[in-house]
């Protein structure tokens, strides 16, 4: 009841409703107060003038009857009087009789004249009621009258008269209509303003309202304002629609990258076990052996294998391996080379690299495969020949006007590679980011490329944009957060197999990796100790801390993990050497390790064993 | 087709325009030419035709000839109201007069009134005839309240105090002696004896003998002609004569000294005009020598004011420039002119107000006018 009361009063009807009542009101108070009641006064002050020319009149005629005999020197002839009283008093009649007056004469409680039906009662208490020459109202034989009377002292006559108020009734009529006309005018006045109310403004709100209600986009036309309101409604509907199915697609993407982290992760594991043994034989043979070919094919395949799933975690935001500070422009040049040479001469390329672009951090050979991969795309949709052009620049993203709302402010070093091929339409650049979503024809694209594309510029923290319009070509617009600070070069990878000595402790769950990494590192000269988790691993190296030189530490194993049992590790030997060895982490939960801890490295899994025997060789040959 | 319909519509107008020009305007009026009024009636029938006669000889009416229809109604109300029926459905007139006498006019009024004719009242003048709200009936006489107001007012200049009124039980009669009653109280009169008889009873003798009981020093008798010869003759029957007899109607016509020879001497009278001693406007002299020639005797002032009432009616025509009847009756109500008997204007109910009449008396037999002073040829003379 309190909550519809409030509606009521907070209503637009009730806001408008009540001062437009209100003026109404005053409006016609100050017509009342101005102009009616003087009106009103006009009609009282005619009646009361009409009664005083009447009074005049009458007065005059008994007035001109006494002169008429003070002319004649006959005023104190008796019979001449008696006469001339006679003619006065038959000329009041008349003129009663002309101005349709009842009325009578007194002199001295004798009645004279009568005209009319005026009872002598009545007459007497007009007479003795009211004062003369004023008028007042007299109600008898069921007619009211206006009444007044006189004296004419000469003669000490009272002389009464009345009107019929039906006589004035004309002027109380017109008295009565310009009431009524003024308030029909006023209700006049109150209905139309609430029709215009109704029609110019609550249908307008009305029509809006029940449309935001019914989750339709309002389409009024009409008032303008209200046209007005109604268009900026339905585009920020739209925008937030559209919003929704970006949001949408993001949470898609990041559901289908989750899951192929996760198969990636096992394959990953898998192909480990392949490529290590692989290496492993092909060590333990020599090049004429005729098992080394195919050990060769089943280690490129196993390679080829490693590297989708690589681009599956790269997808996924998986893996992004090797940081290091660079300049866009090193990259787009390095990719310009391959596509100049490779490219259709049909494809005429074009630069626009800014010379003083701001540098980022990032992995130089994923953002070389993001770029390589979009001007492969930008090939393919021009067959016949057309443009690429690759622009890079500096941007910033403020703000207040951020071209789209997931972007984080900020400044970026931006790349641009635009291709004059057919386009797309809207629903492709929807999905063209899916992994394995594709328009090639069957078994000339995977449907990686791009999707690879997007999950490494995302776990770069950056954006990529895509803007096309069928026949006006395509736009790929790759944001990379700008760095200004240098930081030190990653790890370079060695290019020969070393060798060396002393003993490593290796843990892992997976009891292939540990064997793996025992064969392979036993080959190069080390002794191995093996633990199959983190308490196992502390507990051997307790006994043995003295003879074991290193560690590699699998981060993910059951009982203890690698992150407690190197906390635990450091506590026996602050300066214990430990490499982390990963399939798939966190990049920055790595980094963390290695500065918190102490760690001395990472190694990447599936293990490249001469990557990994770099490693080894460069930690434990560091003091 | 439609050419047609013109030429055949404006050849109607102009035959109906030719022919209503070519009629004369018919004005219709019935009067008692036989039976009690017919003195009178015939003074005015006379007057008419000699305001028709006028009216032609000056070109008529709105470029029409004037026709009187003039019906005989033999003093009886009800043959006067048929006749104008008559009058009106059957002659189509365009206009009426009123009969003689108020009895006869006021038996008339519902008639046209029904129609809407205007009634021009040139014989009749009881105050009545005003008060029952007719909306058409306009007066030329003086009423007859008034009609011995002048004669009351000598009597008290005379010290003539007590009054014996008689009156015949018509409308007329009955309005004059009721407003002589008033009149008479209001310049202090006593009224000693107010008597009323039966209209056309033959002897008045034992009403005279009343009238002498009640020791009256004056008696007044209102009635018609009938009845003032005959109160005169049953006075002298009786042997009494009061110090003034006076006779509303009757005594004003020559008949009556006619009739009575001496014994009409000293009888006071009312007139509503006289040539010789009257206010004689403009065209009464014209008026009274072309009755003179024409009927070879004087004219009364029935003769005078049934003149005066189609002068009064043409001149509204004029002003009107129509015989709308609705037209007729607003200016009629309105206007304010000069006849041969004196000024013409009516209240709003249609009584005449503007017109007062004239006391006559019959001296060494010659008719005196005695009342108003301004206007007397001689003295009155109380017995």
């Amino acid at each position: 009841m309190k909550e519809y009361r409030h509606r009521i009063i907070n209503s637009l009807v009730f806001h408008i409703l009540m001062p437009l009542s209100a003026i109404v009101l005053i409006a016609g108070l100050a017509l009342y107060l101005f102009v009616l009641s003087y009106i009103s006064d006009f009609a009282g002050k005619h009646i009361e003038n009409s009664f005083l020319d009447i009074s005049n009149d009458i007065y005059n005629i008994c007035d001109k009857s006494l002169n008429e005999l003070l002319k004649k020197r006959l005023i104190s002839d008796d019979k001449a009087v008696r006469v001339q009283k006679g003619v006065t008093i038959g000329m009041i009649e008349d003129f009663m009789n002309e101005k349709a007056l009842k009325g009578s004469i007194f002199e001295k409680n004798r009645e004279l004249l009568k005209v009319g039906d005026i009872p002598a009662a009545v007459s007497v208490q007009i007479e003795k009621t009211s004062k003369e020459y004023t008028v007042s109202s007299r109600e008898y034989g069921g007619n009211k009258y206006y009444a007044s009377h006189i004296q004419f002292e000469p003669w000490n006559w009272h002389i009464i008269f009345l009107k019929d108020e039906a006589a004035y009734s004309a002027l109380q009529q017109s008295v009565r209509k310009a009431y009524r006309i003024t308030f029909a005018i006023l209700i006049s006045a109150i209905v139309l303003s609430l029709f215009i109310l109704d029609r110019y403004i609550r249908n307008p709100i009305r029509r809006i309202i029940t449309s935001l209600k019914e989750g339709k986009e309002p389409e009024y036309k009409g008032v303008y304002e209200f046209e007005f309101l109604s268009n900026s409604l339905r585009d920020i509907m739209r925008q937030r629609q559209e919003m929704e199915t970006r949001l949408f697609q993001a949470q898609k993407l990041e559901a289908i990258g989750t899951l192929a982290g996760g198969v990636a992760h096992d394959f990953n594991n898998m192909l480990q076990a392949i490529i290590g043994y692989t290496s492993l034989l092909k060590m333990k043979i020599s090049k004429d052996d005729p098992t080394y070919d195919p050990l060769d094919v089943i280690e490129q395949s196993a390679n080829r294998a490693a590297g989708l799933t690589r681009q599956l975690l790269g997808f996924a935001r998986k893996g992004k391996y090797v940081v290091c500070r660079m300049n866009i422009n090193e990259i787009a040049n390095d990719v310009l080379k391959i596509i100049k040479e490779t490219f259709n001469r049909a494809i005429e390329i074009k630069t626009l690299l800014s010379s003083d672009l701001c540098l980022i951090d990032g992995d130089k050979s994923q953002i070389e495969h993001v770029l390589l991969n979009i001007c492969l795309n930008a090939r393919d949709a021009m067959p016949a020949g057309g443009t690429l052009y690759i622009e890079t620049s500096n941007g910033e993203i403020k703000e207040e006007d951020k071209p789209y709302p997931y972007m984080k402010a900020g400044k970026y070093a931006v790349i641009k590679i635009t291709d004059t091929g057919p386009g797309m339409d809207k629903e492709t650049q929807k999905r063209i980011f899916e992994p394995f979503f594709t328009t090639k024809e069957v078994g000339k694209g995977t449907g990686m490329g791009l999707a690879m594309a997007y999950g490494i510029v995302k776990n770069h923290d950056g954006f990529i944009t895509v803007d096309s319009e069928p026949g006006k070509g395509s736009t790929f617009t790759i944001y990379f957060p700008a760095k200004e600070e240098e930081i030190a070069q990653g790890v370079e990878k060695p290019k020969e197999l070393h060798r060396g000595t002393g003993t490593i402790l290796v843990v892992d769950d997976e009891e292939s990796i540990r064997s793996l990494a025992k064969d392979a590192l036993q080959g190069l000269g080390y002794k191995i100790l093996e633990a199959s988790d983190g308490q196992e691993a502390l507990d051997l190296y307790k006994s043995k801390k003295d003879e074991i030189g290193l560690i590699i530490l699998d981060l993910i194993m059951p009982r203890m993990g690698g992150s407690e049992a190197l906390e635990k590790l450091k506590e026996i030997n602050p300066d214990v050497k430990i490499l982390i060895s990963t399939g798939y982490g966190v990049r920055e939960q790595v980094e963390k390790m290695i500065d918190y801890t102490g760690a001395a490295g990472v190694i990447q899994k599936p293990y490249n064993i001469i990557e990994m025997a770099g490693i080894i060789k460069k930690v434990l040959s560091s003091e | 087709m439609l050419n047609r319909i013109f030429i055949a519509a404006l050849s109607i107008f102009f035959t109906v325009s030719a022919v209503s020009a070519s009629e004369p305007i018919k004005i219709g009026v019935s009067l008692g030419l036989t039976g009690k009024y017919s003195e009178m009636s015939d003074m005015q029938m006379k007057g008419f035709k000699l305001w028709e006669k006028d009216v032609n000889s000056r070109g008529g009416l709105l470029g029409r000839k004037v026709q009187l229809i003039i019906y005989d109604d033999k003093s009886e109300p009800k043959d006067a109201k048929s006749l104008y029926e008559y009058l009106i459905l059957k002659d189509r007139v365009d206009l009426v007069f009123g009969p003689y006498s108020s009895e006869i006019t006021e038996a008339i009024l519902p008639v046209t009134e029904e129609y809407g004719y205007p009634v021009i009242a040139s014989g009749a003048s009881a105050d009545r005839l005003w008060q029952k709200g007719y909306e058409g009936v306009f007066g030329i006489y003086a009423p007859a309240s008034r009609y011995a107001t002048g004669f009351l007012e000598m009597l008290v200049m005379n010290n003539l105090n007590n009054i014996a009124i008689l009156h015949a039980h018509d409308s007329f009669s009955k309005d004059i002696a009721d407003g002589t009653k008033k009149w008479a109280e209001r310049f202090g009169l006593k009224v000693v004896l107010f008597q009323g008889f039966n209209k056309g009873i033959q002897n008045l003798d034992n009403i005279a003998r009343k009238a002498k009981a009640s020791n009256p020093q004056v008696l007044i008798v209102c009635g018609h002609f009938e009845e003032a010869v005959r109160m005169r003759l049953s006075l002298k029957k009786i042997g009494w004569y009061p110090k003034a007899y006076f006779a509303s109607v009757g005594p004003a016509l020559q008949a009556f000294q006619d009739q009575l020879k001496s014994d009409a001497d000293y009888v006071f009278s009312s007139s509503q005009w006289e040539h010789h001693g009257g206010v004689r406007p403009l065209g009464c002299d014209e008026f009274y020598a072309l009755y003179v020639k024409t009927y070879n005797q004087k004219p009364s002032y029935h003769a005078a004011t049934a003149y005066a009432g189609g002068q009064i009616l043409e001149a509204a025509v004029i002003k009107a420039q129509s015989l709308d009847t609705v037209k007729l009756r607003r200016i009629l109500a309105a206007m304010d002119t000069i006849s041969i008997v004196g000024r013409y204007g009516v209240n709003a109910s249609g009584m005449q107000i503007k017109h007062f009449n004239l006391i006559i008396q019959w001296q060494n037999g010659r008719k005196e006018v005695i009342w108003p002073e301004e206007n007397r040829t001689a003295e009155p003379i109380f017995k």
